[in-house]
């Protein structure tokens, strides 16, 4: 018996009886809601009304559905025989619209393919990992008294102690960023930058294969080394590698296994992977930031809730080591404002999602992937746009023909069906044009970006499905409107050469054409503003001159640094020359605690070593004291920037102030006390992407210093190639075994923002092939709105109008449009653009752009007249005779 | 013979309403066929065999009074024609012939 009110579920019931043939309905269902009922008594709800969706859906045969009713057969295929035909004589008949049209809708679907491709790639990325649902990396946020940091580098102990402490993390894995180092075997040395060091379940909890060697042992030994797949064949070629031994900085190195290489959609890469065991300055620590921490979650844990654990783990561990290092109580630390918070990001967040100091490598933008699909999609939009334009266009011409098919017989229906056939024939077949030219455009892009996508890979029955249904979809919106208007001609008023000018057709014309140049518009004017912006970072001042500048790194592979410098200084063209352990932009710096001597509290700086002259070498302004230099003794000398003496809260005469570098507990000589000799200007020593931090500067001759590793150069410019090879030859004889390794900084630097000026170029591509297509678009309705004037303009002209007045006449009527659509389209890019810029540090204001509005509206304008002028030229300068004859 | 020709499901559907005689339609056929059978049939499958069966002339149906448990809807049964017996019977005999010829001594072994 039903229990109460029970049934089944309403969807599929009434799904059932939307495909079940009518003769059989109440048989079957009667039977399924009988078992239904059955399975209720038996087995409980949820289960009888799973059975009974699995018997619905097991009803789907031919059987059971209902037949498509098609109208006589027969009669079907004639239709289509005959529209395929008028299709194509029409398109051949007119071949330029053809062109554009085929070739505006072609040229967008492949842009827009690229872009999706493009966009699959970057959201693709960590997607392969055997458990990324649960996989996280460990991130901070670290407050410090003046700002906060985000930092993607964090404690060599974390994520151990939160496995051990957290029944929730069932595993960890670390990675240590690494660095370069050299590589010889068969006495030939590389110098190797793709190092990394990881934990020993690295293959379990990351998805890159091992292709030789065994994934348990891979390392069993400490000097155990994986090299990726290319790595090996350059070293080994065909040789099996396993088992042999790689002489290089770190000592041997023993080949354990071979990796297949980092795939591309990897937020890391690495080309030597060793064992994180093996480094031994990485020790117990839940304070400095070492390594890369991965966390694998149990099932079902929220990340949220070990976001939370990590503030009692840093209470427990990490306060004590602070309190030994600051000499002040935790509590006063957080006191003074600075605090760490920890948080997990999902693996695959990384990429996109993630812009934090000290990551592998440049990460992608979120942002940007939701401009690129916007530009598809309106590049789409605006092809689209041109479709239903240029149809509606030629209904002056084809007026005719329908007149004649529609007195001859021809249904409504009949020529509805015509002209939407017409149109997804026109969509198809620029499909098929769009999928050769993304073909033909893939290396090129591919090169463009960076990236090596695989065209075939996607082209999957399921894909081309899709496109094809996209297609035809598109061809229906497109040609449904035209459709309905041409077809709804009435034929005696056609036939006798009445002018057709339909009035409630034209607010959606016009419409369309405000909508196509509000987004034209909206991209120039975005492109002229990202175009502004990175010429204000490229000529910025940054606080030290990038010009001619060749900075040597890896100087410390050399025997005797001061040697090395005296000989570089007698090649002519060298003027002066300057070290330090970090050059502006890709520099890493080191962190040290200081405070004022007298005060309690300390604060974080970004520490640097300056070698003498390195100052004078790279142009950073001292604004008070003195820099480092050869006739003092310098060991317990600093220098601040500017931000640094505000932050150490020094108030009067910098100069002479007696600053304490609070050392770590287990650091045998105690705190050391720097006296401040000199401060400089703030100069930007990181990317414009973030804003200058304090920042303190040790000399060459302090207790940190030893180890300089880049030296600046100031060179002649035109004897720059002179210059680097002299140098080459002398660090042929005071380093052998050792990489050269140079580079211009105002190259390094224009690096930082390549993703900046890459969108640029594509926002300008992008740009110019919307405007074409609005354009063409333009073209169209040029072509529609003359032709229905052209007796207006032959009665004007025969009452003594010139050809000039009737083409500002005709020009004026398609500039209230533009003007609308620049009013619309001002306050569009200005919200889109500051969204854009709120991601510089150093920006732009909004009110600098105006001249990009300018130039924005300025260029639509012209470029609309110049579209315009041609058929209104035309119009104007015929013989009004011939006009007005045909009456 | 083409006409005639019984699946061996569409043979078990034959005897199934056999079996069940007056009270043969379409949940009693399927739960019965599942219990001899062991095999779970979805209605669509009983539904397409039946259909095959009643185009062939072997089975004929009519409609029973209207019931509550299915909301109202009439049953309908199904009952086997004189020419399903004959196709029934004669798959039998086929197979039994059959059987006669397979030699003594491959069955033993």
């Amino acid at each position: 018996m039903p229990k109460g009110d029970a049934h089944p579920s309403p969807f599929f019931t009434k799904l059932f009886s939307w495909f079940c043939k009518e003769e059989y309905h109440a048989e079957l269902q009667g039977d399924l809601e009988e078992e239904y009922h059955e399975n209720l008594k038996d087995q409980g709800a949820t289960i009888a009304n799973r059975l009974y969706k699995k018997e619905v859906l097991k009803m789907i045969r031919p059987s059971v559905i209902k037949r498509i009713k098609l109208n006589n057969n027969l009669n079907f295929t004639a239709m289509f025989k005959i529209n395929a035909k008028l299709a194509l004589r029409n398109l051949l008949k007119h071949k330029l619209y053809t062109i554009i049209n085929v070739g505006g809708l072609a040229i967008s679907l492949s842009v827009c393919m690229l872009i999706l491709l493009y966009v699959n790639s970057e959201i693709s990325y960590d997607n392969y990992h055997p458990n990324k649902d649960r996989l996280y990396r460990l991130a901070l946020d670290r407050f410090y008294p003046d700002h906060t940091s985000h930092y993607a580098l964090t404690p060599f102990s974390m994520a151990e102690q939160a496995a051990l402490d957290f029944p929730e993390v069932e595993a960890f894995c670390r990675i240590f960023p690494g660095f370069g180092i050299n590589v010889t075997y068969n006495n030939e040395t590389f110098l190797e930058n793709g190092l990394k060091a990881a934990d020993k379940n690295f293959f379990e909890l990351f998805g890159i294969k091992i292709l030789d060697g065994k994934k348990e042992e891979i390392f069993s030994v400490q000097n155990a080394v994986v090299l990726s797949q290319s790595t090996a064949l350059k070293y080994f070629g065909n040789k099996n590698p396993i088992g042999e031994i790689l002489k290089s900085d770190l000592g041997d190195l023993i080949v354990s296994g071979i990796a297949e290489d980092t795939p591309e959609n990897t937020h890391f890469k690495f080309d030597l992977l060793i064992n994180l065991e093996s480094l031994n300055f990485l020790q117990t620590n839940f304070v400095n930031f070492s390594v890369h921490n991965y966390l694998l979650l149990r099932e079902g844990v929220d990340a949220e809730l070990i976001n939370e654990k990590y503030n009692e783990l840093v209470e427990k561990y990490a306060a004590g080591q602070i309190e030994r290092n600051q000499k002040i109580s935790f509590e006063d630390f957080k006191a003074s404002g600075n605090g760490y918070n920890y948080f997990l990001q999902p693996i695959q967040d990384i990429h996109l999602k993630s812009q934090l100091e000290a990551e592998f490598e440049a990460n992608g933008n979120i942002t940007y992937i939701y401009i690129f699909l916007s530009i598809a999609i309106f590049i789409v939009a605006l092809a689209a746009v041109n479709f239903i334009n240029l149809a509606t266009a030629r209904s002056t011409e084809r007026a005719k023909e329908v007149g004649i098919r529609k007195v001859l017989g021809s249904e409504k229906k009949q020529l509805v069906n015509q002209f939407l056939f017409e149109s997804i024939f026109v969509s198809l077949s620029s499909m098929l044009i769009a999928i050769g030219l993304t073909y033909i455009i893939m290396p090129g892009f591919n090169g463009f970006i960076g990236k090596s996508i695989v065209l075939n890979e996607f082209m999957i029955i399921q894909n081309i499905i899709i496109l094809i249904a996209f297609s035809f979809v598109l061809g229906v919106i497109a040609g449904v409107y035209p459709a309905f208007v041409l077809s709804s001609f009435q034929p005696v008023i056609v036939l006798k050469g009445k002018l057709i000018r339909s009035k409630n057709g034209a607010w959606i014309r016009n419409g369309l054409v405000i909508f196509q140049f509000f987004i034209s518009i909206v991209l120039i004017c975005s492109t002229l503003i990202v175009g502004q912006q990175m010429k204000y970072l490229q000529n910025r001042d940054l606080g030290f001159d990038k010009e001619n500048l060749l900075v040597i790194e890896r100087a410390f592979g050399v025997q005797d640094i001061e040697t090395f410098k005296t000989e570089i200084a007698k090649i002519p063209g060298v003027n002066s020359i300057g070290g330090t352990t970090a050059m502006p932009g890709s520099g890493i710096y080191f962190g040290g605690s200081f405070r004022q001597e007298g005060m309690n509290e300390s604060i974080a700086l970004n520490c640097a070593v300056f070698a003498d002259e390195y100052q004078e070498t790279m142009n950073i302004e001292v604004l008070t004291g003195r820099s480092f230099s050869k006739d003092f003794n310098d060991s317990l000398a600093l220098i601040l920037n500017e931000s640094a003496v505000k932050a150490l809260g020094i108030t009067g005469d910098p100069i002479g102030a007696r600053i304490t570098n609070v050392q770590g507990a287990n650091n045998p000589q105690g705190d050391i006390v720097y006296q401040v000799v000199g401060v400089i200007k703030d100069y930007n020593y990181k990317s414009l992407h973030t804003e200058i931090t304090p920042m303190g500067i040790f000399s060459s001759e302090s207790a940190v210093g030893g180890n300089v590793a880049n030296l600046a150069l100031r060179i002649n410019p035109s004897q720059a190639s002179n210059i680097v090879e002299s140098i080459r030859e002398i660090w042929r004889v005071q380093a052998p075994n050792q990489t050269y390794v140079y580079s211009f900084l105002d190259d390094t630097l224009n690096e930082l923002y390549e993703t900046e000026e890459k969108s640029g170029e594509l926002f300008l591509v992008f740009t110019g092939i919307a405007i074409w297509i609005a354009c063409i678009g333009l073209f169209g309705l040029a072509t529609f709105i003359i032709g229905s004037r052209i007796k207006e303009i032959g009665v004007r002209k025969v009452l003594g109008a010139s050809s000039a007045r009737v083409v500002v006449l005709l020009v004026n009527d398609f500039n209230k449009l533009i003007f609308l659509a620049i009013l619309l389209a001002i306050p569009a890019s200005i919200w889109v653009m500051s969204q854009w810029l709120d991601s510089f540090a150093y920006r732009i204001n909004m009110t600098d752009t105006w001249f990009s509005f300018l130039i924005g509206g300025a260029i639509s304008l012209m470029v609309a007249w110049l579209t315009v002028s041609y058929h209104s030229i035309k119009a104007a300068r015929a013989n009004p005779v011939k006009n007005l004859r045909t009456e | 013979m083409k006409g005639t020709y019984l699946g061996e499901f569409q043979e078990i559907v034959l005897l199934t309403i056999l079996v069940l005689d007056e009270n043969a339609y379409g949940v009693s056929i399927q739960d019965e066929i599942s219990q001899r059978t062991g095999r779970e049939i979805s209605r669509g499958a009983l539904h397409t065999a039946l259909t095959r069966l009643d185009q062939k002339g072997f089975i004929t149906s009519f409609y029973g009074g209207a019931t509550t448990e299915r909301g109202g809807r009439r049953k309908r049964y199904y009952q086997v024609t004189n020419l399903g017996r004959n196709a029934l019977e004669e798959a039998k005999s086929i197979r039994d012939e059959l059987w006669n010829l397979i030699p003594k001594l491959g069955l033993q072994g």
